[in-house]
């Protein structure tokens, strides 16, 4: 884990030294978003080949529905209140 | 919302070349492992740091939106930690690494792929996608039941870019910058929490 933190905060400050670049910053992001698009493709696959993903879609859809309104639902619940009593009374 | 369709066609498509039998049953993601996921890290970290917008709005003084991603980050894991009550088949560190990729489905997917397994991998994409897409849809309702940072809160990490459209729409435009802001603030986070939820 630390080695993967530690080549994430490497990126960030060889970033930084790119701004300003904006060149480089587009050439970077398009090497990323190609790197993702090969990575979900082989995910894809990988699960495309797996009976045991492919046999389960149903149960990892719903899961997916699930985490994704709870995480909306407890952010949203959250930040209201934060609204309530940080924001709105400087709005007005 | 265009770019996502892009990253589901990529995932489909890979699953229709699976399923075709044309390849060699058992492939093995992983094989291509941690190589991958360590240039998928630098990748992003070097987009993170050389975004100029990110240092500008970082630097803001406005003491007050600090609050505003620690609450998502809360509220996120909260909900997604009590979830796990009605998943039997999750834990709870799976259901929070899933809801700890905000909404940046394409990166969180991929990592936890690599860190965990190839099905939570795919609950992870589908799940981050679908926050996404309810953040469009819902957000002129959210926010007039919730306030002004609902939009925000229900967007996550992609209330930066793909979601900041609507968000200016119904919180308005004083609150774009405060989604800018928070957007960055959890697209940093996202492969730190990650990474630490399924690994201490």
């Amino acid at each position: 884990m630390i080695a993967i933190l530690l080549v994430l905060t490497a990126g960030i400050l060889v970033g930084f030294l790119l701004v300003g670049r904006p060149a480089w910053h587009r050439f970077n992001n398009h090497s990323l978003n190609l790197a993702i698009y090969g990575m979900l493709f082989l995910l894809g696959i990988s699960v495309g080949t797996n009976r045991e993903v492919i046999g389960n879609l149903g149960t990892i859809g719903y899961e997916a529905i699930a985490i994704a309104i709870a995480s909306i639902a407890g952010s949203v619940l959250i930040s209201s209140i934060l609204f309530k009593f940080l924001f709105k009374k400087h709005a007005k | 919302m265009r770019s996502s369709l892009i990253f589901f066609a990529f995932f489909v498509s890979g699953i229709f070349a699976g399923l075709s039998g044309l390849l060699p049953q058992g492939f093995d993601f992983n094989k291509f492992g941690s190589y991958a996921l360590y240039l998928l890290m630098f990748l992003a970290g070097v987009s993170i740091g050389s975004d100029k917008n990110s240092w500008k709005v970082l630097a803001s003084h406005n003491y007050k939106i600090i609050w505003v991603p620690v609450t998502i980050v809360v509220g996120t894991l909260a909900g997604s930690a009590l979830v796990d009550l009605i998943l039997p088949a999750l834990t709870v560190r799976e259901t929070m690494a899933v809801g700890a990729g905000f909404g940046y489905y394409s990166l969180s997917s991929v990592f936890i792929t690599q860190l965990h397994s190839q099905s939570l991998g795919v609950v992870a994409l589908l799940s981050n996608i679908f926050r996404e897409v309810a953040t469009l849809l819902a957000t002129p309702v959210l926010v007039s039941y919730f306030g002004n940072l609902a939009g925000i809160a229900s967007g996550g990490a992609t209330s930066m870019d793909t979601t900041l459209p609507v968000i200016s729409n119904y919180s308005g435009k004083s609150y774009a910058m405060v989604a800018v802001f928070s957007g960055i603030v959890l697209t940093i986070l996202v492969p730190f929490l990650v990474t630490f939820i399924l690994t201490v």
